[in-house]
């Protein structure tokens, strides 16, 4: 497995940009010029009311959209230069996703939705090696006895502590939650960040989370907010 | 966790929705399997037929104009290893003893035990008794027989010597049998036996042979000949060491000084006349001929023999014996006026007038009689006022002296000219010899006679009955192909409603896709699995389908026996699909539904992964693109409409094709109208309004919506109105009727020349039928032969391609080949050849001659045959004398009489067109049904549309009965947006099908009835509004304020 050395920035925006085009030709600019470091290690809570673009900022980072001008540089390298397959490898194998909606598959039971990830890359490690670590994640969310159950049998937080698992499955240096604390009562949102800050502390794993919870974005080790499209430290 | 087992998580978890594509697949499987089915069906019935017909005969001789010896079948039997049945097989009528019911054109076969054994069924006619006879179940049913009825049969008494002959005897010498129904012979029993490539069994009455050849003055002769197992060579070589003279109907008889050959023909053929000169030096040629009159002055002999022989004579002489010479009162040096009948190319008879000189006398003594060759009507008569020569004679004329003459000295020629002179006047297209002569007996001329005489090319040549059988089955139209274009649409429509129910599928599992991309699966990669998922679902439904695929066969073979009959003429088929044709089919479907489901599969995991997530089901996009495209599309096929029917002329074809770019220019427009009303800003008018508003949000679902009613319209529609009417122009001459009143078709010949202006006589060589009417491959096919002048003075039918007239079949071809014409049907489908082209057939004697296709005429009343000049008919079918089809353009008293002696059977022209057009109705009618199958698939479709839009479109449901509106009003808001989707295709597809049948509904006298378009659309409405309503009204039960709460 490859490993990010503690002391290198794991992630660099330079002057990242997003914006829309609306319907009456006009430009919506969600992001502007974003410039940010983060290290390895790291946690960091970005936090800013609905539609403030911080979905946005997740997504560019975790490769799953491209900024319209600026860089996103993941482990030094810049995201823009990758293509199709390489940003799909890239995100398989280097990124963790927790999404809001939990997005599990309801035709797999929990096991095989942890193993997921595991099917996108045809060079995978073997199976039961895979599979002893996604018994062990389970294990250590607590899930170790539903791993057979659907998810429609879960609850909301069983779910996604599920949804967490197989974000780790691949062992990726950086995971991004978006808002994952959003749709759980406040017990199963205080386990789910407990959670996240064990994995941080434990397994090195760099936590990015965007986030309306102010008792969430306290647990990690700094907090950004996005204000007007730019993203700046919080004060409280 | 392997990606197969995700697979099969996904396939086994969204089952329910999987089962409409699984149902598309299965259905376009089966329909495609099936059509490819009724097409090994109907080849593997047709098959069955003609090898029920044929029993085990491998190979046939005749039934042709010889009536060889029956020990013939025994001595090729004990040559060669196999079985022989001979029998007699002629052409004649059936009637009930009332004369209530009359069967024509009935096969009569004489047959024996042998003949049972080739067809392996018991000998039905060994109880029979003497007048006992066995029908067929065709017949029988025909005239309603039971076993104990009474009937009677005719047929006519065969001749050696065609009746078109001059001197050939009487005209009408039919016999009549009065015979009791002994058993009915089905299938199983030999009952469908025929040697022609035809489905429909032909009305047979077997008799015992030996009866039979009494009744025909037959004994011990047989025309036609079954050989089981060994092929025609064979049975040719065996024929060529078995054969007598007699077979040929030859005789050579000893007389006084040496032997003579003759023949009951009267005249020898020529191939054979010329191979017997060869056999001995001194033979020579002899043409003896019944004159009128030999005139002297004022004084007349009536009706002698005169012959023509190699003698010291010149041209311009005769001698006379001395009965003449008394009668005549002439004296050597005295020119002699000889009067006598000649056949006329038109069977009419003209008298023609020679005149010779005197060159010497003759005494009586040594007169001999052998000379006349066996005239029927006359050799075998006793007195002279019984003579029946098949000319007219005035019988007033023979004086008592000419009776004694007769009784005395039978037909003793009384006068003798040179054989040159003979053959100038008296040769004819049957010979010009009637006998030759030699100075040794027969024992030596016969050996010597076998040597040079091919009795193979003379007549008695093996058919591969079986072999040219399986052919014609095999080369029969193929319904697999015909069934595979009707149900084109229905396949369409199957594929279209999997394509789009996967669609939904996928679309339902938007974030799931969103999902697999956010994990690191490449874009390819996940579309791959989708299709993995798709062509897992496809194989299972194709598999399901080949299974089902019977099915669809069987009942479209069901139709076809009974709803389309008149599309086969066949009642039964048994169902049979070769393994290759499952194979092809299953995989064809299986590559149909594959590419379906790749169309379907391709749109997905094209956006980014954030918004596919973000998106859920909903797949719009706030950017309305396209419009002017599409507009402009429109407005080119529009314009491309217009530019047709400007400058295509007036033709069918071009008002098709406009209205197949109308069609297009409809689709188009639909396209760009969902995008303006996308865009709209104004504000609603009303519920209806927000209602077609909604059809917007989905335009691709609406587009596909409209496109598949539209072109379903276009096409049932269209198609349907391509039905012709026999009635239109059916006094023209131009039409398919040629301006005819009656076809006739006669079982016996009629040879009595009937009035032009009455009747055009055809000349008619029975082959396999080459008309619509015919599945098989005709392999063998008739001729009809016409005076073509008859029919160019009428400027009857219209000639579509090649010659302009039937003045083209009068023009000799520089390679020789005998010009033809022919109908569309006949040349284009049975055929497969188009004008200029040539095909080889088999003239009377199995020699094989070319015939070139010199015009085409549009569909008519002569579809079925060739048609060739007179002249080239007799040339080759010399032996088929008389006409036995008639084009009738009135019907005088006495011609009526002459064809109901014949068991001639008068159709109304516009009847036997009909019949043929009957064909093509049905193939329309298989059509307008399945592609209503197609649109009935269509029509639920679009319901499935419906729930779906519903659906996915709860909450906004939800939100507008939240609000205040009554859930009858969200019914119609719904309905609405549907109702104009199904307006816009049936309007589209209706309009533009209108404008393709534009030349048929305005030809005057084409009664197009609106009614069945018409009903076609407004079911089509109907049920399209009975589907949407059935849809919304699903939707909307339930406490849909619920979905309110689950946002």
């Amino acid at each position: 497995m490859e490993t990010s050395s503690p002391t290198l920035p794991l992630l660099e925006l330079r002057n990242v940009c997003k914006s829309y085009r609306s319907e009456g030709g006009g430009a919506l600019d969600v992001l502007k010029n974003v410039s940010h470091t983060i290290t390895c290690g790291e946690s960091l809570a970005i936090l800013g009311p609905s539609g403030c673009g911080k979905s946005t900022l997740l997504h560019l980072i975790g490769a799953l959209d491209l900024p319209t001008s600026g860089q996103v540089l993941l482990e030094g390298v810049d995201l823009r230069t990758l293509d199709e397959r390489g940003l799909a490898l890239l995100r398989n194998r280097r990124i963790g996703f927790v999404f809001q909606l939990h997005h599990l598959l309801p035709q797999c039971t929990v096991l095989e939705n942890v193993l997921l990830p595991t099917l996108a890359d045809p060079q995978a490690r073997p199976g039961a090696e895979v599979a002893q670590r996604a018994e062990h994640l389970l294990e250590r969310v607590g899930l170790a006895e539903r791993r057979h159950h659907r998810p429609a049998q879960l609850s909301g937080g069983e779910r996604q502590r599920t949804a967490l698992v197989r974000a780790l499955i691949n062992e990726p240096p950086l995971l991004l939650a978006d808002e994952p604390t959003g749709s759980l009562d406040r017990a199963a949102a205080e386990s789910l960040g407990e959670l996240l800050m064990e994995l941080n502390r434990e397994n090195h794993v760099t936590l990015l989370v965007a986030t309306h919870s102010p008792e969430l974005a306290r647990r990690m080790s700094r907090i950004c907010q996005i204000r007007d499209g730019a993203l700046e430290p919080f004060n409280a | 966790m392997t990606l197969a087992h995700y697979i099969l998580r996904s396939l086994v978890f969204y089952r329910r929705t999987h089962f409409g594509v699984f149902l598309g697949a299965l259905l376009a499987a089966a329909i495609l399997t099936g059509s490819l089915g009724v097409g090994d069906s109907v080849r593997f019935s047709l098959r069955q037929i003609a090898l029920a017909r044929l029993g085990a005969t491998n190979v046939a001789l005749g039934p042709g104009e010889h009536f060889f010896r029956e020990s013939l079948a025994a001595q090729i039997a004990a040559q060669t290893p196999c079985a022989t049945a001979p029998l007699l097989l002629l052409r004649g009528t059936v009637a009930l003893p009332d004369g209530s019911a009359r069967a024509n054109n009935v096969q009569i076969v004489g047959v024996d035990e042998r003949f049972w054994k080739m067809g392996g069924s018991a000998d039905v006619l060994a109880t029979a008794g003497e007048d006992g006879f066995v029908a067929n179940d065709r017949l029988a049913s025909h005239l309603g027989l039971t076993p104990g009825d009474t009937v009677i049969v005719r047929v006519e008494e065969p001749s050696a010597l065609s009746r078109d002959a001059p001197l050939s005897g009487a005209a009408d010498t039919s016999v009549a049998m009065r015979l009791r129904l002994h058993s009915v012979a089905g299938p199983n029993q030999f009952g469908r036996f025929g040697l022609q490539s035809n489905q429909v069994p032909q009305s047979t009455v077997f008799l015992p042979l030996g009866m039979l050849q009494k009744q025909l003055k037959k004994s011990g002769r047989a025309n036609a000949l079954l050989v089981d197992r060994i092929d025609a060579a064979m049975a040719n070589a065996a024929v060529r060491k078995a054969w007598t003279l007699g077979d040929l109907d030859l005789e050579l008889r000893d007389l006084p000084g040496g032997s003579e050959l003759r023949t009951e023909r009267v005249f020898l053929e020529p191939a054979i006349a010329t191979a017997a000169l060869k056999t001995a030096p001194d033979a020579r040629g002899v043409l003896t001929y019944l004159v009128n009159e030999i005139r002297l002055g004022e004084r007349a002999t009536p009706y002698s023999m005169v012959t023509a022989f190699d003698s010291k004579l010149r041209e311009d002489e005769i001698a006379i014996n001395a009965w003449l010479a008394e009668d005549l009162g002439a004296k050597p040096g005295d020119t002699l006026c000889l009067r006598y009948y000649v056949v006329a190319d038109n069977r009419r008879i003209l008298e023609k007038t020679s005149r010779f000189k005197v060159h010497s006398i003759l005494p009586l003594e040594g007169a001999d009689a052998s000379w006349m060759p066996p005239f029927p009507g006359l050799a075998d008569v006793e007195n002279c006022r019984d003579w029946q020569p098949g000319v007219p004679m005035d019988m007033s004329r023979i004086r008592p002296k000419d009776e004694a003459y007769w009784k005395q000295y039978r037909g003793t020629p009384k006068a003798f000219l040179s054989l040159k002179a003979g053959q100038a006047i008296w040769a004819n297209r049957f010979g010009d010899l009637t006998a030759i002569r030699y100075s040794q007996k027969s024992g030596v001329i016969e050996r010597e006679l076998r040597k040079p005489i091919d009795p193979v090319k003379a007549g008695l040549a093996f058919q591969p009955v079986r072999e040219l059988a399986l052919q014609a089955s095999a080369g029969a139209q193929d319904f697999g192909q015909l069934f595979l274009g009707f149900s084109f649409f229905l396949v369409i429509a199957a594929l279209l409603l999997m394509a789009m129910l996967f669609v939904f599928s996928l679309q339902q599992r938007t974030t799931e896709t969103g999902l697999l991309l956010a994990l690191g699966f490449g874009a390819r990669r996940v579309r791959r699995l989708l299709l993995w998922e798709g062509s897992l679902l496809a194989g299972l439904g194709v598999l399901a389908g080949t299974a089902a695929g019977s099915l669809y066969a069987r009942l479209a073979l069901r139709g076809l026996s009974t709803i389309w009959q008149r599309a086969v003429h066949l009642s039964e088929f048994s169902y049979h699909i070769e393994p290759t044709t499952l194979a092809i089919g299953a995989l064809s479907s299986l590559g149909s539904a594959l590419l379906a489901t790749w169309l379907a599969a391709r749109g997905q995991a094209r956006r980014p992964a954030a918004e596919l997530l973000a998106s859920g089901a909903e797949m719009e996009t706030s950017i309305v693109r396209g419009g002017r495209w599409s507009g402009a599309l429109g407005g080119l096929a529009v314009a491309g409409a217009l530019a047709t029917l400007a400058f295509g002329g007036r033709s069918a074809d071009a008002f098709f094709s406009a209205g197949a770019l109308l069609l297009c220019a409809g689709i188009a427009g639909s396209h760009a109208l969902l995008v303006q009303l996308a865009r709209t800003t104004k504000t609603a008018g009303g519920i209806a309004a927000i209602g077609m508003r909604g059809a917007a949000r989905r335009r691709g679902r609406s587009l596909t919506t409209v496109a598949v009613l539209a072109a379903g319209v276009f096409m049932v529609v269209a198609v349907g109105a391509f039905r012709e009417d026999p009635l239109a122009h059916a006094n023209e001459r131009r039409s398919g009727t040629g301006g005819f009143a009656a076809y006739a078709q006669s079982t016996l010949p009629v040879y009595e020349a009937l009035p032009d202006s009455e009747v055009v006589a055809l000349r008619v060589k029975t082959g396999d039928d080459a008309s619509c009417l015919n599945l098989n491959r005709p392999q063998q096919p008739g001729f009809l032969g016409v005076h073509p002048e008859q029919l160019a003075a009428r400027k009857a039918f219209t000639f579509i391609e090649g010659a302009s007239g039937w003045e083209a079949l009068q023009q000799a071809q520089p390679d020789g080949a005998v010009p033809a014409i022919g109908d569309e049907a006949t040349i284009r489908w049975a055929l497969g050849k188009s004008a200029g082209e040539t095909l080889s057939c088999t003239d009377e004697r199995g020699n094989a001659f070319r015939v070139r296709i010199v015009g085409v005429i549009a569909n008519s009343i002569l579809q079925g045959s060739l048609i060739i000049s007179e002249p080239d008919f007799v040339q080759r079918f010399p032996e088929q004398s008389g006409s036995r089809a008639f084009l009738v353009d009135a019907l005088s008293s006495n011609t009526k009489e002459i064809f109901q002696s014949r068991g001639a059977e008068i159709v109304p022209a516009w009847r036997r067109l009909a019949e043929f057009q009957s064909v093509e109705s049905s193939y329309i009618g298989i059509f307008e049904a399945l592609g209503g199958l197609g649109l009935l698939l269509g029509s639920a479709g679009l319901g499935i549309v419906v729930l779906r839009n519903v659906f996915e479109r709860r909450n906004e449901l939800a939100l507008l009965l939240a609000v205040g509106f009554s859930p009858r009003t969200v019914r119609w808001l719904i309905l609405s947006e549907h109702w104009f989707l199904i307006a816009l295709g049936v309007a589209i597809g209706g309009i533009s099908a209108a404008v393709a049948v534009l030349p048929s509904i305005l030809s005057p006298g084409i009664h197009a009835s609106p009614v069945g378009p018409l009903a076609t659309l407004g079911l089509l409405a109907l049920l399209g509004g009975a589907w949407s309503w059935l849809a919304a009204s699903l939707a909307l039960r339930g406490p849909l304020l619920d979905a309110l709460h689950n946002e």
